[in-house]
């Protein structure tokens, strides 16, 4: 049987929070291509909203009219700070002690690429496998796009590609490979 | 110092999901990657898409499984430095065993981001490393070989 390759860690330096999280929330209209303050919001979004649970962000980070687009995710988390609300609770709920790091591969015009690993513990139901116990560690790539909507930058858009099959194998909903 | 070129990046890597998955021209892996190339893509055997013989190992086990390969590129593929993340859509007809599954006749699509790296000290800059992700799930259940209990439950 192929050994499963573990979680290997991107090039580019893995962080959580090195830059000051105290730094204004949102940006000047004319910011939103600075990739600095672009990778405070998206810090935000995977630390803030999904390790912490501070559910309050999305809608200090997020556009009204924000889009995800997550393959194996149910319509009504992709849409709107309400959807990420909750997709974060869900994900929470499932896996109390979530955790993820990551590594910002590139930020540049708007658009910042992150690469992360998720980990949890699952205590709660999750894809309709109810809960195991069972440790996970998963990974996926993410695009966000900032576009100068509502008062300043905010994330207006976000791709996703994630392990979902290694998740349900880890979860012995799926055999393994 | 083309490696840190965003046009010749954006071309080498349009050549890789154009030439070699499209039309099967093995020896474009040669001419797009560096010789200690590496991959990682959740799932695949430690190694297995390793070096130039590892992306050719993927084409071909790919092409023996389906027919009629389209793989394109979104627009908004973004390069920075020696770096491109694309957005790809995959069309294709399952016509050989694909990841196990004997052939359905099946016309399916699913997409992933790949995020790659180029070599910088390499001749012209080559690609040396890659990140893959995809929807192995989205794709197993347009094949219908996702276990029903699992099927029923994820979207």
């Amino acid at each position: 049987m192929p050994v499963r390759r573990p979680p290997i860690p991107p090039t580019a330096i893995t962080r959580r929070s090195t830059l000051e999280l105290s730094s204004p929330l949102t940006h000047a209209d004319s910011d939103y291509l600075n990739s600095e303050l672009n990778e405070v919001l998206v810090d935000r979004f995977r630390t803030g909203i999904f390790d912490e649970g501070d559910l309050d962000l999305a809608d200090e980070i997020l556009s009204r009219d924000f889009t995800a687009h997550i393959p194996g995710f149910p319509a009504e988390w992709l849409k709107g700070p309400e959807g990420i609300k909750q997709m974060a609770t869900a994900m929470r709920d499932a896996f109390p002690d979530v955790g993820f790091s990551y590594g910002v591969i590139f930020a540049r015009g708007g658009k910042v690429v992150l690469q992360w690993t998720m980990t949890g513990t699952h205590r709660g139901e999750i894809f309709g496998v109810a809960p195991t116990g069972k440790f996970v560690s998963f990974t996926g790539t993410d695009i966000f796009l900032v576009s100068p909507t509502g008062p300043g930058g905010r994330i207006a858009e976000m791709w996703t590609s994630w392990d979902q099959w290694g998740l349900l194998q880890q979860l012995d909903a799926l055999p393994p490979s | 110092m083309s490696y840190v070129k965003s046009e010749h990046n954006r071309a080498l890597v349009n050549r890789f999901h154009l030439e070699l998955f499209d039309q099967g021209d093995l020896t474009v892996a040669d001419d797009t990657f560096s010789d200690d190339f590496v991959a990682h893509a959740p799932g695949a055997p430690v190694g297995w898409l390793d070096g130039v013989e590892g992306v050719k190992r993927a084409a071909t086990a790919l092409r023996a499984g389906c027919t009629d390969i389209r793989v394109l590129d979104r627009e908004d593929t973004t390069t920075k430095g020696g770096k491109v993340a694309v957005r790809w859509v995959m069309t294709a007809t399952h016509t050989g065993d694909l990841f196990g599954v004997p052939p359905t006749g099946r016309r399916f699509t699913i997409t992933g981001i790949n995020v790659f790296r180029m070599d910088p000290n390499g001749p012209g800059g080559k690609i040396a490393e890659l990140w893959v992700q995809w929807d192995r799930v989205g794709l197993m259940q347009q094949l219908g070989a996702v276990p029903e209990l699992v099927a029923a439950a994820i979207m």
